[in-house]
């Protein structure tokens, strides 16, 4: 086993990517649906469905060009089998699946979110496990403790909204474009962060428990008593970026003390954001501990991430029956 | 010749393997969980025939109209097939899939061909058998459209079978109920009357690469 197949097709991005046991990401694509939804103002499954099918052929024809590599040279496929949109999954899996049978190659399903998790593998001087792990996207806020590839404890995690999912709540409020995250963070280098104090939710609970659903609304609330004039948005936007920093920072903080443990893993979407980075720099420095996160493009989602899960599991002999199926909801806890 | 066919765009599940002519097929009507089947079903033909995927000559798989899950399965089984084995592709309506098999059940020559599109339309078309070709061809184009628009044919001289699930709608029976000789409604597309369309059309050149490989929807508008 030494070089795997990623398809990733759980939302709206096609992605193909080919990892190599030696040499890392030999190569990976990532298209993008978002222009095609924007209409909508969201992700119509159907136009996902239908999109990824038309994409994922010429995206692996190209990908394994650009691998340098024959389809050959591939020694096994993982494809993400959930959490996602039930219809964008089954394309992929299907396709991974029809493939592998076809060349009679070993084949994996692979969780989204444990692909994100171990994104930051993928870097040149990435962590080594046991680490801490904070997953913060649009559809999870969660820590995790991970003691080896495949042995995971769920130390806490959103009660309500996911971090990435009140960006884009408030972005919504504020006028901004999807998705909210970096719409946020750009709006906030011109705001005045003096100006509005919102809660840090949860804070004084013990535990590593989230709760953004309230800090939304507070965002709300302040920006309804205001003349919603440029400045006020701006400094809306950074007041409440503070406010989700600070309680993603803390929690983390509280997390590597719990455990003992000195390095800190970031993935998912939101763990883009600068501010987020540079405030965990400053904690773990205390703290003597590191923080290690992928780069931006392996932040959101990609195929190259879920080629290294699958061959972290077919290295270790992972073999599935032909009667494959995905999971539009998968809590991760059931990985564990 | 070795040629793999299958159906999912309906409740139907099917998938079927000419090896010379030698015909292996397996069968299955279940709602849904199509995805699940199809590979073990894939493997079961290929080893009833002694074969492997890889002495496979094309693939022929049902392009649709239909459910757009199942379309989505059948081609992307295509896709995975032909990217493989770097096959040549057929794709097959499946409302000539379903001709097909009414003739082949009833020895009908005529088959109106209608699958329930729900919403109040149906996928509907006519196919004749043509000597020549030995298999159903197209009448008129396949089409989305209200049992109470179906096109009618142009003299009721001519007496049909009426094939598919499109015929337990009240409407579609009663418009045609002057040049249907016979209705069998739970008359489904499968792949193993693909297997002779698929031999004419790979004959006449009538294959695509798999950059082509796509569904038939017919129905486009999924947004409101």
């Amino acid at each position: 086993m030494k070089r795997v197949l990623g398809i990733e097709t759980s939302c709206d991005e096609t992605a193909i990517a080919v990892y190599d046991a030696e040499q890392g990401v030999l190569a990976h694509n990532i298209y993008s649906q978002i222009e095609l939804h924007r209409q909508y103002g969201g992700v119509v499954p159907e136009l996902a469905s239908r999109d990824h099918q038309q994409k994922i052929v010429p995206l692996l024809l190209q990908t394994l060009v650009e691998a340098n590599i024959n389809i050959d040279d591939l020694d096994g496929v993982a494809y993400t089998a959930g959490p996602g949109l039930i219809g964008a999954l089954l394309v992929g899996a299907t396709f991974a699946r029809s493939f592998a049978f076809a060349r009679d190659l070993p084949c994996v399903g692979v969780h989204h979110m444990e692909g994100h998790l171990f994104a930051p593998m993928l870097e040149p001087q990435p962590p080594t496990t046991p680490f801490v792990a904070l997953l913060v996207s649009g559809g999870h806020t969660m820590l995790v403790k991970v003691l080896e590839f495949g042995n995971y404890e769920i130390l806490g995690e959103s009660l309500d909204d996911a971090a990435g999912e009140a960006f884009d709540k408030t972005a919504r409020l504020l006028g901004l474009n999807y998705p909210g995250g970096p719409e946020i963070a750009h709006l906030a280098e011109q705001g005045d962060a003096t100006r509005f104090e919102f809660p840090r939710p949860m804070i004084k609970r013990p535990g590593f428990d989230f709760s953004f659903s309230g800090l939304k609304t507070a965002a709300m609330q302040a920006f309804m008593a205001t003349e919603q004039d440029q400045q006020t948005k701006a400094d809306i936007a950074c007041a409440f970026q503070l406010a989700v920093v600070d309680t993603l920072s803390l929690k983390c903080q509280r997390a590597l003390k719990a455990t003992g443990l000195s390095q800190l893993v970031i993935a998912g979407g939101v763990s883009a954001n600068q501010l987020l980075r540079q405030e965990l720099h400053k904690m773990t420095k205390k703290l003597q501990a590191e923080v290690f996160y992928a780069k931006p493009e392996f932040c959101t989602d990609n195929a190259a991430m879920i080629a290294y899960v699958g061959y972290q599991r077919l290295v270790r002999g992972q073999r599935e029956p032909l009667n494959f199926n995905v999971t539009a909801r998968w809590p991760m806890s059931e990985l564990v | 010749m070795k040629i793999l066919a299958f159906d999912t765009a309906t409740e139907a599940c099917s998938v079927a393997l000419l090896n010379d002519d030698k015909i292996s097929e397996c069968y299955e009507e279940i709602p849904r969980g199509h995805a699940q089947h199809i590979l073990a079903m894939c493997q079961h033909v290929l080893d009833e025939q002694n074969c492997q995927a890889q002495d496979i000559d094309t693939i022929a798989y049902g392009a649709g109209p239909g459910s757009f899950t199942g379309l989505r399965i059948a081609s992307s089984v295509a896709q995975g097939f032909a990217v493989a084995l770097n096959l040549p592709v057929i794709a097959i309506s499946s409302l000539q899939a379903l001709a097909q098999a009414a003739y082949e059940q009833t020895q009908n020559a005529s088959v109106l061909a209608a699958i329930d599109a729900r919403m109040e339309e149906v996928y509907f078309s006519y196919y004749e058998f043509n000597t020549d070709k030995q298999c159903m061809q197209e009448v008129i184009v396949d089409q989305l459209c209200a049992p109470e628009l179906a096109p009618l044919p142009d003299s009721e001289a001519k007496q049909y079978c009426a094939a598919g699930s499109g015929w337990h709608i009240a409407t579609l029976q009663q418009r045609f109920r002057n040049c249907i000789s016979q209705t069998i409604p739970d008359c489904y597309p499968r792949a193993s009357s693909m297997l002779k369309i698929a031999e004419q059309k790979y004959t006449d050149g009538d294959y695509l690469t798999v950059d082509k490989i796509h569904s038939m929807y017919l129905r486009d508008k999924v947004t409101t």
